[in-house]
């Protein structure tokens, strides 16, 4: 589980991603889970990584999403709530809930 | 056990909710809809909070918690799939089997991994068809065989979304 090489942020590979990244970037977000309440499984990693205490990461999200090429996406990323750190910033989507159509 | 969403706001929430370095300020605006109905797949309740675990108008393919002033419970019957859990901390969970028997659960569904994914959209269909919460429980069906991951973690449409 421990892995003390930082995970690279994900870069983004269109005008809709970069934007919704510096959306990331500028701190808005809200938590998905972690901190003391349950710690992230990701936790000790983290810690062995970045530093601080498992209790102090949390794993946020963008607050709004975005729809990219018909895919529903939005960033993942870990925040150090004490010394407002950020890293790992992932895309994470889905395709649209539509059902098919019959042809 | 469903929910109607009452108030959309921060600046709805008792202070106790509130906590900057997350994001929790009265000026935010949670992805709810003032008047609709969500259904709860899980909650928890911590240090005087209740939590909900609801898709909410963000909804991609897990759930995610949402404060519980912001609604109003309006079917209160708790679903046969939950089970409860009462960790040393304090923290009470109600939710479906595989969030805790499994380790990791909900950080792998978070992080987009198939099977937890897949165990989620299975576990959302069987509860929207107990409460009858039919905001989209048909289209579901096709979501749990449309699961397998594409380029950049997204979820492929798979064979039968294409031919259908």
């Amino acid at each position: 589980m421990t892995n003390p090489e930082p995970i690279p942020d994900e870069s983004p590979t269109n005008l809709q991603e970069k934007l919704l990244l510096e959306q990331a970037k500028a701190g808005m977000g809200r938590p998905i889970q972690g901190g003391t309440r349950k710690p992230l499984g990701d936790a000790t990693r983290l810690v062995a990584t970045y530093g601080g205490s498992p209790g102090d990461w949390v794993k946020m999200t963008t607050t709004k999403n975005m729809i990219i090429d018909s895919i529903t996406v939005q960033v993942h990323l870990f925040r150090n709530i004490l010394t407002g750190q950020n890293v790992e910033f992932k895309f994470k989507g889905q395709y649209p809930k539509t059902a098919p159509t019959n042809q | 056990m469903k929910i109607r969403c009452i108030a959309n706001t921060g600046d709805n929430l008792p202070e106790n909710y509130l906590d900057p370095r997350v994001g929790y300020t009265k000026e935010l605006k949670f992805p709810l809809t003032i008047g609709k109905e969500y259904a709860v797949y899980a909650l928890y309740t911590w240090q005087g909070q209740v939590w909900y675990y609801i898709c909410d108008d963000n909804y991609i393919y897990y759930p995610q918690e949402n404060p519980a002033p912001l609604f109003a419970v309006v079917d209160s019957r708790v679903s046969q799939y939950w089970q409860i859990e009462i960790a040393e901390n304090g923290l009470l969970t109600m939710a479906f089997t595989e969030w805790f028997s499994q380790p990791y659960f909900y950080d792998k569904l978070t992080d987009q991994e198939q099977a937890e994914v897949e165990i989620f959209a299975k576990v959302k269909y069987l509860m929207d068809a107990e409460f009858n919460f039919e905001e989209s429980y048909p289209i579901q069906k096709q979501q749990v065989a449309v699961l397998a991951k594409a380029d950049k973690g997204y979820p492929a449409a798979g064979k039968d979304a294409q031919e259908n």
